[in-house]
């Protein structure tokens, strides 16, 4: 088992160090008693009286009445709905402009919980953590119920009278939004637009890729964004692209790229390069990852253009010419990807697509992407109006220009110059405070939509509840406006009449349709002059998006701030994200603040020591320091929050660095050179959950072999050798029915975190705040362990998502006192919360690290955020230990559903939440009793293999080997 | 003094003991028992009448019971299935007949006074039709059987296994206002689950699990 196990992998700097601090720090299952840091030990008088104390309350509180509970029934039912029993909808998400379909659960006329749309064309069934989060923003209670007209509320019909008298007369309009893909809006708002001398609609993206379209209208004569199909490349090359994690549609690329590495599947797996400065969740899965500083990035991008087209050696470096060669074997069946937001650098990755002739078959321009639309240069020149005092009137629609671009404050100041000025939004946000009229759009499960991602593909978006406030479609508000008042339903609808069957596309959720090609002429070369390499003085900013926050439209949601980024591990923050090596030169250690200066603005924040980051660049996260975050000062256990709050002293979550972005006046670039680094001397505490709940072994021991590869040209036909272990109760447990089990593919695991929470939102898992999670005490059931191998400097990563292993030889089991986990007969440990008394045995027996207590009662008095919670699974209460249950509910509700239609029970029919959002279907859920199943054919694969199999505790969980593309010599097959 | 201890421990095992005979007998019913719970309903719908007599199925109104977690309460609407010829009780609708021919006029329509609630909830007039100036209001019926809220209960399974309504309601359709017969206790799940493995339901094999997370999830 070990011998071709033998790399080691390690969580963190300080797992690599070793020493007694690390041992002692990963051997506390708990880092601390809240009783013990509050009093000292209590007496045995005091214990005395607390114990009376309690046992005289609990007898009070049992002999009072239970409350009345009433049943109110529908007064006429509509068809198709009984109580308790879900319905689903086909819909739409909008946590970003991908377009990935869903399927909206609906139990008892309330939306719960997303699921991927399996059938959808694009996203394939899978969904991200940020769309899976974005249902907690249609019950949050800070969202906009009425519309505002200059700061203060006000009815619909006098903001409409008072917007339509201002908009008499006026010349320029102006309507400012990111991308926009539902063909409807796009119709109202051009509609809109028609009535004035000069309207103009301008799209951009905080997340810009607009040199991509820049770059095809100098090559190809069309400004478009082409779709990328990763799942026909063989070779794929990617310079700053982090196309797995957030670049224009990941939950899609994700599915398509793993589509192409499948090496069981295909007989083939994809070759993947990255060239990049910051360690991205697409590095960590690429065969060979280059880390660059941003400026040589571009620079390899020119080599490897001069490579491809003439082949020349030149003074390349070898792992370019590497790539050049496995491009120019595979044309046509490659793809070259460039993230960075240069027109000159896409035209030289465009130049090399169409050389190796890529275009037609990875790359789609005739059916181009529209989940990308924005246009710098347009929102330049409309930004040099607002300067001028230009624009008569500005509609910001569901952007946030002042806390997403540079110079915020100062257009803060022009926005509010403006004789009209009208924010259609779904909170007030920064921008919307300085707009005289907030016109509060629909969240989109509350509202009648469609979207064309892609050409050709139409995704409709249908309500699944009324609205909860006295918001108003940004569609219906344009068509008002236009003197044509129309209800969303009816615009959608006409908009599609006789192009599609408008029954079935509802019930799909999307729908293919002829779209007019676009048509791209001949390839027509561009010269790109030549980059001198001058060498930058000082540091090179790298600002990139986290998955999940994203662009900081999510900067409300709280579970998305508490999930842990999928590379650093760290909650509630941003961070700056420096090399070991970088920050040993600096004497910088982790946590310690220091300031950025070279930009317009300086920002100070906490450093991060990154390994695999290039040691001339410094990494900072977008998306913080929102004014949507304010309201996390009291998020956590009620009685603490004097202990240490979630927000910063700014009084919101993380930093806003959106002034350090650089903005030429043709692209927003999220790299600048001639960064300064300087010691403040303070430092902050950050809640990192790396090395909490570790695997490793206890006292610096022998490394386990937690993780484990193969390689590619040894990827075994053979079954898996089942080593037996000898069991002492062989018969205790026949599993004679069922016997549930689960396979996770780490080569398929991207680190995405989608799961993670997935699983949050189905089980009704309670968020606890940074302090709490620097404790250790993060509630999540199902968590992401990242490992990396190698030095601080080069390292290669893996991810393994940890969850209870429901294991047959429990150790949680046996040491439970009053029998609240025991084993059921289909193999799962049960947690039974109400028979539990909080002793922590289970927690410090499990080997896996996988169970969570309930040290408070975890605040659920937002009654409205309330109604996202999950009516079939317990919410568990204070001194309750809980964890993964494999989503035992779900088993009992499909095996209820095939009772009673009288049918047995089939493989797939029974899909857990984190399988069911994963968009690399890296997990596998099934009956491993049955042989045919999926789950037990991944188990006799060559690949598995159980976590910590020599301490016989017989895991469910089967994990699959990490494939790594590399011969035994460490060179590449 | 010792003596004094002897009375005390007496005492006090005595009241222990006559608490739990108490319980036993149902005189005294243990927290979160609620046995014999017979709440005062909006509507004083008799299931003795319509169970009983009407020889309604159970199924009529709790349809969600063959295929939801919930059995359901009925929607107004469904009353106004027979309600909305059904008026008053069949003997003073015969009574107003009769009387109204021997008094040669048109019988008067008569309403109940318990069914008038019904309608008001729905917001009729008196030919039955909305009135637009009322306002509707659904009916807050009291649930009689509460269970924990750690608990997982599925109506869907139980019905589909061929268990009759009245093995855990009791005999409804002999009751005027409903009333919770057994105690609803864990005990009493188990038992009934580990018996129906072993004896089967009205013949036929079941598999009645006695895993915890078939209720506790």
């Amino acid at each position: 088992m070990a011998d071709q196990n033998s790399t080691h992998y390690w969580k963190s700097l300080a797992e690599r160090a070793g020493g007694p601090d690390f041992s002692v720090q990963a051997e506390t299952e708990f880092a601390s008693s809240p009783l013990r840091s509050i009093e000292p030990d209590p007496g045995r008088r005091a214990f005395l009286k607390a114990a009376g104390f309690s046992f005289a309350a609990s007898v009070m509180a049992g002999c009072s009445r239970a409350p009345v509970q009433r049943a109110m029934p529908y007064l006429d039912q509509p068809g198709g709905v009984i109580a308790g029993r879900p319905v689903y909808y086909a819909s739409t998400c909008a946590g970003c402009a991908a377009g990935c379909g869903v399927l909206v659960k609906t139990r008892d006329g309330r939306p719960i919980k997303l699921e991927g749309n399996p059938e959808h064309p694009l996203s394939r069934g899978g969904l991200c953590a940020a769309g899976q989060a974005s249902i907690l923003g249609l019950y949050d209670s800070l969202r906009l119920k009425h519309p505002l007209m200059e700061g203060k509320q006000a009815a619909w019909q006098k903001v409409d009278e008072e917007i339509l008298r201002r908009l008499k007369g006026a010349g320029a309009v102006r309507v400012l939004s990111h991308t926009v893909n539902s063909p409807t809006a796009l119709w109202a708002i051009a509609g809109f637009l028609a009535q004035f001398k000069d309207g103009r609609h301008v799209m951009y993206d905080p997340l810009s890729c607009s040199a991509i379209p820049d770059a095809h209208e100098q090559t190809h004569g069309v400004r478009a964004v082409p779709h990328y199909r990763f799942d026909r490349a063989e070779v794929i090359v990617s310079f700053d692209a982090d196309f797995l994690g957030t670049w224009i549609s990941p939950v899609e690329y994700t599915a398509a790229y793993r589509a192409g590495r499948d090496a069981e599947a295909t007989r083939r797996s994809c070759w993947h390069a990255q060239f990049e400065s910051r360690l991205s969740i697409t590095g960590s899965k690429a065969d060979r990852r280059v880390r660059l500083a941003p400026i040589e990035v571009e620079r390899s991008l020119h080599q490897l253009a001069s490579l491809v087209e003439s082949g020349a050696p030149q003074d390349a470096p070898p792992h370019l010419q590497e790539a050049a060669a496995r491009l120019r074997k595979a044309a046509g069946r490659s793809l070259v990807v460039c993230g960075i937001q240069s027109a000159e650098a896409q035209v030289l990755c465009n130049t090399i697509n169409h050389k190796l002739g890529n275009y037609g078959a990875t790359v789609d321009l005739e059916k181009p992407s529209r989940q990308r639309a924005g246009s710098d240069r347009a929102l330049a020149s409309l930004l040099e109006e607002l300067r001028g005092g230009k624009v008569d009137a500005l509609f910001i629609l569901g952007a946030n220009p002042v806390a997403e671009l540079p110079g915020g404050v100062a257009l803060a100041a022009h926005i509010r110059k403006l004789p009209l000025s009208v924010s259609i939004v779904e909170r007030e946000d920064e921008s919307a405070a300085a707009t005289r009229f907030v016109c509060p759009d629909h969240h989109y499960l509350e509202s009648w939509s469609d979207a064309e991602p892609v050409a050709g593909v139409v995704s409709f978006t249908q309500p699944v509840i009324r609205p909860l406030g006295g918001t108003r479609s940004s569609i219906e508000s344009f068509s008002l406006w236009s003197g044509r008042p129309k209800t969303a339903q009816e615009l959608v609808r006409e908009r599609w009449s006789g192009k599609v069957n408008w029954e079935e596309s509802l019930r799909n959720g999307f729908a293919r349709i002829e779209s007019p090609a676009a048509a791209p002429r001949a390839f027509k070369a561009v010269a790109v002059p030549p980059r001198e390499a001058k060498p930058a003085e000082g540091y090179e900013l790298v600002l990139y998006p986290k998955a999940g926050m994203l662009d900081g439209r999510h900067a409300y949601n709280p579970w998305l701030h508490e999930l842990p980024d999928p590379i650093t591990k760290i909650t509630w923050d941003n961070y700056a994200c420096l090399a070991p090596a970088a920050a040993a030169k600096l004497g910088v250690a982790e946590g310690d603040v220091v300031r950025i200066e070279g930009g317009p603005v300086s920002v100070e924040l906490p450093a991060v020591l990154q390994p695999g980051q290039d040691e001339r660049t410094v990494a900072v996260a977008l998306g913080y320091g929102r004014k949507a975050s304010a309201r996390f000062a009291k998020v956590g256990p009620a009685w603490l929050d004097s202990r240490g709050a979630s927000v910063g002293a700014n009084g919101l979550v993380g930093t806003n660095c959106a002034g350090l972005l650089a903005f030429d006046g043709a692209s927003l670039r999220y790299s600048r050179a001639g960064i300064r680094i300087v010691r403040t001397g303070r430092r902050q505490a950050l809640a990192a959950t790396q090395d909490h709940h570790t695997l490793a072994a206890p006292g610096g021991g022998p490394a386990r072999p937690i993780i484990q590869e193969t390689r590619l040209a040894e990827l075994t036909k053979h079954e898996r050798k089942h080593e037996t272990h000898p069991d002492l109760w062989p018969e205790d447990h026949p599993y004679t029915g069922h016997k549930w089990a689960m396979a996770i593919d780490l080569d398929a695991c991207t680190g995405c975190s989608a799961c993670v929470i997935a699983c949050q939102v189905e089980n009704n898992v309670p968020v606890t705040g940074k302090d709490e999670v620097r404790r250790k005490r993060a509630m999540h059931w199902l968590r992401i362990d990242r490992y990396y191998t190698g030095t601080p400097d080069e390292v290669e990563v893996a991810h393994q998502p940890m969850l209870c292993q429901q294991c047959d030889n429990a150790t949680c089991e046996t040491v439970c006192p009053v029998l609240a986990t025991v084993h059921s007969s289909e193999g799962l440990n049960q947690q039974i919360y109400n028979r539990c008394v909080g002793t922590r045995y289970c927690a410090n027996n499990c080997a896996y690290k996988a169970r969570r207590f309930n040290w408070f009662d975890y605040p659920r008095d937002d009654r409205l955020a309330n109604m996202v919670l999950n009516p079939d699974v317990t919410i568990r209460s204070r001194g309750v230990m809980e964890k993964c249950t494999f989503c035992v509910q779900r088993i009992q509700q499909a095996r209820l559903e095939a009772r009673r239609r009288g049918e047995p029970l089939r493989d797939g029919d029974i899909r857990t939440a984190c399988q069911q959002s994963c968009p690399a279907q890296a997990i596998v859920f099934g009956d491993m009793n049955d042989p045919n199943s999926k789950v037990s054919r991944l188990m006799r694969s060559g690949r598995a293999y159980k976590v910590l199999e020599e301490i016989n505790v017989r895991p469910a969980v089967t994990y699959l080997k990490i494939v790594r593309n590399r011969t035994r010599e460490g060179g590449e097959s | 003094m010792s003596g004094r201890i002897a009375t005390i421990t007496l005492l006090a095992g005595l009241a222990f003991s006559l608490l739990l005979f108490a319980s036993r007998t149902g005189v005294l019913h243990l927290p979160g028992n609620h046995q014999d719970y017979e709440p005062v309903q909006p509507i004083a719908y008799s299931h003795r009448l319509h169970a009983g007599e009407l020889q309604i199925p159970c199924m009529y109104c709790h349809f969600g019971a063959e295929k939801s977690r919930h059995a359901g309460i009925p929607a107004a609407g469904v009353c106004m299935n027979c309600h909305r010829y059904v008026t008053a009780p069949m003997g003073a609708v015969r009574a107003e007949d009769e009387q109204a021919q021997a008094e040669k006029r048109k019988p008067r329509t008569l309403v109940s006074p318990e069914l008038q609630k019904l309608y008001d909830a729905l917001a009729l007039d008196a030919r039955m039709q909305p009135n637009p100036s009322r306002q509707t209001h659904p009916v807050a019926w009291v649930k009689v059987h509460n269970l924990p809220d750690f608990v997982y209960f599925d109506h869907r399974a139980h019905v589909s296994a061929g268990v009759q309504c009245q093995t855990c309601h009791g005999p409804v359709e002999t009751m005027e206002r409903v009333r919770q017969v057994p105690d609803l206790s864990m005990g009493w799940c188990v038992n009934c689950h580990r018996e129906s493995n072993r004896t089967g339901i009205n013949g036929r094999k079941v598999n009645a699990s006695t895993d915890c997370s078939a209720c506790h999830v």
